[in-house]
């Protein structure tokens, strides 16, 4: 399900250097379609943010009469099902579907990234073990294991946002280990071992920073995964439940006026397509930006 | 090999205990009284003891799972609360058009995937290339859901080429959900072969060959796609467990008669031993493909062979 | 490679354009079959038909769905057959007699095939009654026989039905799919499988079934009333009402049941296209829980009936499908009260109603209901409505299950529910709501308890007289009505969309219709 990033680390062997960031950066910044998933991904966070500012209507406010309106002036997207603007619907949609993204996939870092870093520390049994498990997980489609937890924890916004996270934790144990154990032999590493710091000390301070480059790839990546999940469940019912103006639930709710009103499935599917497009772009152009050996 | 082949069989235990035991949790953890949903609202008090002694819900959790593990092994997931049938039927009637549907979307981003890969690594930086890597990324972010109801629309309402749902025999049935079911696949696998292609392109052995003086269509062909391929089965591998999450959607969206729509169902119905079931069925199949996958790549890279061969 | 390739591409595409073909082909196939006349007529007619969902099984003891009542409809017999406009006819027995207070005698058609062969005898009709009671069974419609002691044959056609008590709608339970007449010998011989290797006497009998997806009957030619009009019959399950609609405009299906709101307009406007709209013996409503503050207070009840306006909720959202509920029963019912007033929408008495109950300014409350879109949508629609008298509702989706025994144990504030009359008699409507004897699961998920309706209940359902039983109904209705248990919100109506040429199509207001005598032109 998620797409696990591919990234060789630049420089195992030495301490990287700032200028590698700023490097990274400007390779960023020279890639098209990265600056165009930028700028549309700060178009999207701000009109999230400022939501009640963007929006023209409340979201919530129901005009049965004016039901199922093609866009117009006064609806610049039309109106759904209820006679709600889906312009405001949209714009606050963002927010839902962000939130949806950041959550679930801090849960997946923090959970898998301290699975990954502790397996990749300790080896010998500690990661034979966590290895195992993970394999396990990972062989579990993470689809079902999202239905799974959703249906245990019930419908919802929330449980979704954890089952998501949950069934993502594996690939990132994965990425974590791997980056860890290339980290772990250098010689910076093993000289703050040498200077008798503590395990956590190094982990934290000298081990986490030089692992970041494949997870902060694999994170964006799977911001996206997160929301198109999130939206295949709101989907099949179990995701975000009425009046929330989840993108997904959305198109889903009103899908039934397909028919005589195209545009209440419409905009919401493009919403959450450029969303994901955007971040598949940044990741891209991270993935490319942070592994020097293809340009 | 058959060292290579019996480890990664022994390796599908523990994934189909890691399986069962999620199903196994979901029934326990899930509020509600399945024996008074399987007996409706008008059950007696009486009714509901004695079959709530006949499943067994009124001994321990660890009983419970004993009991459910042995099931299982004989092939006996419960019965339907619905329809009280066997679930274990119910889904095997459903599986042909699950396996048809999930085939078809494979072979398909197959086809339209790798050549997409090949001209775009080929023709690096051409139109052609910017071409196929925009449908690689469109593909991958439309929701799949949305992606059916649009086609729906356009194909069988608008224009009436193709049925709009069902699977009452005949291939035109299953063009539009084979499209849908597919098209992330196929973008995935366009960007992979690319990307592969371009890394194999780089290396000494390539380079080699090129420099040998052989054309650039052996080179492409027999040296550099056959290692690609590699990476074309590991995505086809890897991905098996969204495509499934895709068949879920699609069924639903084309009324489409497999296990997907079914488990849907069951959910909203509160079939417990009916998603219990498809969960197992689901996580069967997915440990299947990616045994398959392995031995596959057993057989394509001799490098993999060789380190069983030597007892690693 | 490329060349194999290249092959497989072009391969695919040929297939792409042959399914196009091929489904473009069929419309005009019909339309030319149409246009031929006197060569149509010799071609067999194959009925498709679409529902919701598919049936669950065929076996009617083993479930009480409308899908699977849907196509039993056509498999199987009842007894005493319940016609379009509610009358009860002779099915499978000619005649009945009532012996006494407590037995009924009936007589059985001679001659009656069952699609194995078999000859109907009373032996039949015992075996059928006895294992649709018996516990082991755990038939979700036993509660139909409930007031049966004992089924005795008395000679091959003759059997004697005895009550534990009078129970005067005993005929109309007797004419529910779910009483259809099985075989002894086919239930026996088929065990486990029954559900879906089911024998009947009815018009059809089942070719295949493909599980999820469609049904196959075929016309029993010796059926005791004469064959069927057409030869062939599919029952299709498409969930979406979209999809439904759609396949019905392109042709793929000749009947399309329970058309949704949304899609009523735009079928009106297309010529190929006829559509039936029929009351159903359906209300819905939202119930409130009469054990709980505020709602044991007359006053709030009937203050949240006049501060919602259902016609919006009719007319926005059911799109003007179904009729405001006025009382209890859907008219259609036998014994329903036909000059009830119910509620007018009024909020401003709707706030002196609050005020004299002690709540001037209002209160807290959550609205219970399952996932079903519309009922959500209704709910969304309670709540903005009821803001405007200060009543604050919050939603609550909840899962079938815990609905079910949450509702029981009487731990919810409202819910929204609905209830099907399916023997179109008073007392299936009303006892099991509004009887105190029901409360909790039984039914009466209110909680609603008055002495003189109880009263007026019994007598219904025991009095052999139905001028008593009538006058019971109305006076109990009245009562209901003013008691305010429910929100009432509407009584149902059904849409059904047939292709041009589908002729001999008539509904049954408990939807679950007879096709034998459906036909194409």
């Amino acid at each position: 399900m998620t797409p696990v990033a591919e990234v060789s680390l630049p420089t195992s062997q030495t301490a990287p250097s700032v200028s590698f960031g700023r490097q990274a950066l400007r390779r960023l910044l020279r890639n098209p379609g990265a600056c165009v998933g930028l700028v549309v991904l700060t178009i999207i966070a701000l009109a999230a943010i400022f939501a009640p500012y963007v929006a023209t209507h409340d979201p919530l406010e129901q005009r049965l009469p004016e039901r199922l309106q093609g866009p117009s002036p006064e609806h610049w997207l039309g109106t759904d099902d209820f006679g709600r603007d889906l312009f405001s619907r949209i714009v606050y949609g963002a927010r839902i579907s962000l939130r949806i993204g950041f959550t679930s996939v801090s849960i997946a870092l923090v959970v898998g990234g301290t699975m990954g870093l502790v397996a990749a520390y300790y080896g010998g049994w500690i990661d034979h073990l966590l290895m195992r498990i993970v394999d396990i997980l990972l062989a579990i489609p993470s689809i079902l294991l999202a239905i799974t937890i959703v249906t245990m924890l019930g419908p919802g916004l929330n449980n979704v946002m954890i089952a998501v996270g949950l069934a993502t934790v594996p690939s990132y144990a994965r990425i974590m280990r791997a980056a860890v154990l290339a980290v772990r032999e250098s010689d910076y590493v093993q000289a703050a071992i040498a200077a008798g710091a503590s395990d956590l000390r190094v982990m934290v301070r000298h081990i986490l920073p030089n692992c970041m480059a494949p997870i902060i790839v694999q994170a964006t990546l799977s911001l996206a995964t997160a929301i198109l999940t999130a939206a295949g469940l709101s989907f099949i019912g179990l995701g975000a439940q009425p009046p929330e103006p989840e993108w997904g639930a959305m198109a889903a709710q009103s899908r039934q006026y397909m028919r005589q009103a195209h545009h209440v499935v419409t905009f919401p599917g493009l919403a959450i397509a450029i969303t994901v497009l955007a971040l598949n772009l940044v990741g891209d152009g991270l993935r490319d930006a942070l592994d020097p050996r293809l340009n | 090999m058959w060292r290579y082949v019996t480890t990664r069989l022994l390796a599908v235990i523990p994934v189909m205990f890691g399986v069962a035991v999620l199903a196994f949790l979901m029934l326990v953890l899930t509020p509600g009284d399945p024996a008074l949903l399987m007996l409706g609202e008008r059950a007696t008090e009486e009714q509901l003891q004695t079959l709530r002694q006949e499943m067994g819900l009124d001994k321990p959790a660890y009983v419970q799972f004993a009991r459910f593990m042995a099931n299982l092994v004989r092939g006996d997931l419960g019965r339907s609360i619905r329809s009280s049938r066997p679930v274990a039927e119910e889904l095997l009637a459903r599986l042909p058009a699950t396996v048809e549907l999930a085939v078809a979307a494979v072979v398909l981003s197959v086809l339209l995937g790798i050549p997409l890969g090949v001209i775009s690594a080929v023709r690096r930086g051409s139109l052609a290339d910017h071409l196929a890597m925009l449908f690689a990324l469109g593909g991958v972010a439309m929701p799949a859901f949305w992606q059916g109801l649009m086609l729906m629309l356009i194909f069988a309402v608008y224009l009436g080429w193709l049925p709009p749902s069902g699977r009452m025999g005949g291939l035109e049935y299953l063009v539009l959900p084979a499209i849908t079911l597919g098209t992330r696949e196929s973008a995935l696998i366009a960007r992979m072969t690319r990307s592969s292609l371009l890394e194999v392109i780089r290396q000494d052995y390539i380079r080699t060959a090129r420099a040998k003086g052989l054309s650039e269509r052996v080179v492409i062909f027999r040296h550099a796609l056959r290692n690609a391929l590699l990476s074309v089965v590991t995505v086809v591998g890897l991905n098996f467990g969204s495509l499934l999450a895709g068949v879920v959607v699609t069924e639903t969206v084309f009324s489409w008669p497999g296990i997907g729509r079914f488990m849907v169902d069951a959910i909203r119905a509160k079939d417990f031993p009916v998603v219990q079931g498809a969960v197992v069925m689901f996580g069967f199949l997915a440990a299947a493909v990616n045994l398959l996958v392995d031995l596959l790549y057993a057989v394509i890279d001799p490098r993999i062979r060789a380190q069983y061969v030597q007892g690693r | 490679m490329r060349r194999r390739l290249a092959a497989a591409l072009a391969l695919l595409m040929l297939v792409a354009v042959g399914c196009g073909n091929r489904a473009g082909d069929t419309p005009a196939d019909a339309t030319a079959g149409t246009e031929t006349g006197e060569s149509a007529s010799q071609e067999p007619v194959h009925i498709v038909v679409a529902q919701g969902a598919d049936a669950v099984s065929l076996d009617p003891h083993k479930t009480n769905d409308q899908p699977s009542s849907r196509v039993m409809k056509q498999i199987y017999d009842t007894l005493v057959e319940q016609t379009e406009d509610l009358k009860l006819e002779p099915g499978l027995a000619t005649k009945w007699t009532q012996i006494d207070d407590v037995t009924w005698e009936f007589e059985l058609r001679q001659g009656v095939k069952f699609h194995n062969g078999e000859t109907l005898t009373a032996r039949d009709v015992k075996f059928t009654f006895d294992r649709l009671v018996n516990p082991e069974t755990k038939a979700p419609a036993a509660f139909l026989l409930e007031p049966v002691q004992e089924v005795q044959v008395v000679d091959d056609y003759k059997v004697r039905i005895v009550l534990k008590y009078p129970f005067a709608p005993i005929l109309s339970h007797l004419a529910h799919t779910a009483a259809s007449i099985l075989n002894e010998k086919a239930v026996t011989e088929a065990g486990e499988d029954y559900g879906s290797k089911p024998v009947g006497t009815g018009p059809f009998k089942l070719v295949s079934w493909t599980k999820g997806s469609h049904i196959e009957l075929e016309r029993f030619d010796e059926y005791w009333g004469g064959p069927a009009k057409a030869q062939k019959l599919t029952f299709r399950s498409i969930p979406e009402g979209a999809t439904r609609a759609i396949e019905l405009e392109t042709g793929a299906i000749d009947i399309a049941y329970n058309i949704e709101p949304q899609d009523y307009q735009r079928l009106q406007g297309d010529p190929n296209i006829q559509l039936t709209r029929d009351m159903t013996l359906s209300t819905n409503y939202i119930g409130f829980n009469l054990k709980k503050s505020p709602f044991d207070k007359v006053e709030v009840r009937q203050a949240i009936n006049h501060a919602v306006n259902v016609d919006e909720i009719i007319e926005h959202i059911l799109e003007n499908i179904g009729q405001k509920a006025r009382g209890p029963i859907s008219p259609l019912v036998w014994g329903a009260h036909p000059d009830l007033k119910g509620y007018e929408y009024n909020p401003e008495k709707a706030k002196e109603l609050l005020a004299k109950a002690g709540y001037p300014n209002g209160f807290e409350t959550t609205l219970w209901t399952n996932d079903n879109p519309v009922r959500v949508k209704i709910a969304e629609k309670v709540q903005a409505d009821l803001a405007k008298i200060g009543v604050n509702v919050k939603i609550e989706v909840v899962e079938w299950g815990q609905y079910l025994e949450d509702t029981a144990a009487g731990k919810h504030d409202m819910f929204i529910l609905g209830w099907v009359t399916v023997t179109g008699d008073a007392d299936y409507g009303l006892y099991p709501l509004f009887h105190s004897s029901q409360h909790g699961s039984p039914g009466n998920r209110t909680f609603y308890t008055n002495p003189r309706v109880d009263e007026l209940l019994d007598k219904g359902r025991q009095s052999s007289n139905p001028e008593e039983r009538l006058q019971a109904y109305r006076e109990a209705q009245e009562l209901i009505t003013a008691d305010a248990p429910w929100l009432f919100l509407n009584v149902g109506e059904e849409v059904t969309g047939l292709g041009k040429t589908v002729k001999g199509f008539v509904p049954h207001p408990a939807g679950h219709h007879r096709l034998k005598d459906v036909t194409k032109e």
